[in-house]
């Protein structure tokens, strides 16, 4: 065997690397190359000194300081969170900013049909239902193309504008499955729901807590889920607007008829 | 699940305790192996300290794919070698190791004089701290953890993402640069 070989091997020789035919060789070289066998010897006893470094005893207060940057880190990730749930409030302001100057678009602009349609409206019927909404939503749809606004801020603008109008007999009036439709996103609709979040700070204690501020009572709560106890659609929504703070919502369940509903906490990658 | 497994899991849940009790079972080998990184104490709880609040941020992520100490070995070492990067202290190159923070704190606190056999010994641990922390960070990363930490080949190969052949070439190299530098010591 080669000295320049033998000395490659020396290394894995030592930590067992070496297949049976290899470390064969290798002694073999060892047992008549003085050279080699110096180094064998040097390269064992370096081995045995750096095996016998011990572990360093931690510093005096390590562990205090440690602690002193875990809990700055953990303001600096409130913050963080401040920050973010900022961010999405004014998001927030700007949809119902747009939403609002697409009503006042619509006003200004069917101006003379209010004022025309406003006495009949005061003895409006549930028949008067059908030409209204035609025509709110030509309204919307015209809106839509002149703002270039979504279909969400137009079916919004709608509403309100039929809010605006008084028409609140019709709109009280529809049945809960076209409000659904209408508001596909703006509540919890099934017994469950999971809450895709990226900061590992929700848990279900966060939840419970912003549940608590609406007066929704928890039944339930495992490592990663909670279930609450929601009785009317207000709870439903203000449970998906403080959703929708803390991550992206899906809706997961089945059950339509449920009082409960379990939000399951997902990390996001 | 083990213990070390149901620690984890609290820990990523939000339990403050649990992460406690992760960083004391890892406190000590990480700040060693920064130590011999860095060749330095006030480095090393630094990085330390760094290497545990990267693992607390980034826990979440943590899927248990590969060994724990494995991940956070691979912290430490990213850590250790972002600091190098950004020509922070990981002294490197010299193996010739001057006087030194642990030379003064011996002599502060012995005032009895030390038996020769005991100076001689302290120097020799000395010098072979000096000369580990002298590699490239390469080296120095395998050594420390083949021969003070007795991780496998394989297990070094996943902590620093390179194949199997580059662990084995750079522990075979890192002792023999070591042999170089202690050849007085060791002739």
């Amino acid at each position: 065997m080669d000295c320049r070989v033998a000395q490659e091997l020396i290394s894995p020789y030592i930590d067992g690397e070496l297949d049976r035919e290899e470390a064969r060789q290798l002694e073999a070289h060892i047992e008549s190359c003085s050279g080699c066998r110096q180094r064998f010897e040097q390269m064992k006893t370096v081995v045995q000194m750096v095996g016998a470094l011990k572990e360093e005893e931690l510093p005096d207060g390590f562990s205090d300081r440690l602690q002193a940057r875990l809990e700055a880190e953990q303001v600096t990730g409130m913050v963080h969170r401040k920050h973010s749930r900022f961010s999405r409030w004014i998001k927030w302001v700007g949809i119902a900013a747009a939403a609002a100057v697409i009503v006042l678009a619509i006003r200004v602009l069917s101006l003379d049909g209010l004022l025309y349609t406003s006495p009949q409206e005061k003895g409006q019927t549930d028949s008067a239902a059908p030409e209204d909404m035609s025509k709110s939503s030509m309204e919307g749809s015209q809106d839509e193309e002149s703002a270039g606004s979504s279909d969400r801020l137009a079916a919004e603008a709608e509403k309100q504008q039929r809010l605006d109008k008084g028409d609140v007999g019709v709109y009280d009036a529809e049945s809960e499955t076209s409000e659904q439709a209408r508001e596909a996103d703006g509540y919890i609709k099934s017994d469950k729901v999971e809450l895709r979040v990226q900061d590992v700070c929700i848990t279900p204690q966060t939840l419970m807590i912003r549940a608590i501020q609406h007066g929704i009572d928890m039944v339930d709560q495992t490592e990663n889920s909670i279930t609450l106890k929601v009785t009317s659609i207000e709870q439903r929504k203000a449970l998906y607007r403080e959703l929708e703070l803390l991550g992206v919502v899906e809706e997961v369940g089945t059950n339509f008829e449920s009082d409960t509903v379990t939000i399951v906490i997902v990390e996001q990658e | 699940m083990n213990d070390e497994a149901l620690l984890i899991e609290r820990a990523q849940n939000g339990d403050v305790s649990a992460f406690e009790e992760l960083v004391s079972l890892y406190a000590k080998k990480i700040y060693s192996y920064c130590y011999r990184m860095t060749d330095s104490r006030e480095d090393a709880e630094d990085l330390a300290q760094e290497v545990f609040i990267k693992v607390y941020r980034n826990l979440k992520s943590f899927k248990g794919n590969s060994r724990f100490s494995t991940w956070i070995y691979r912290i430490a070492y990213n850590t250790c070698v972002d600091r190098y990067r950004k020509g922070k202290k990981l002294d490197t190159v010299s193996l010739n190791p001057g006087k030194n923070e642990d030379a003064v704190e011996i002599e502060l606190v012995s005032s009895d004089p030390l038996p020769e056999e005991e100076v001689i010994k302290r120097e020799r641990y000395r010098k072979l701290q000096a000369c580990i922390a002298g590699l490239k960070p390469e080296y120095k990363t395998v050594i420390i953890l083949r021969d003070i930490q007795n991780y496998s080949y394989e297990e070094i190969a996943e902590i620093l993402q390179v194949p199997l052949g580059t662990v084995k070439s750079h522990i075979s190299r890192a002792r023999a640069a070591l042999c170089d530098a202690l050849r007085e010591m060791l002739e």
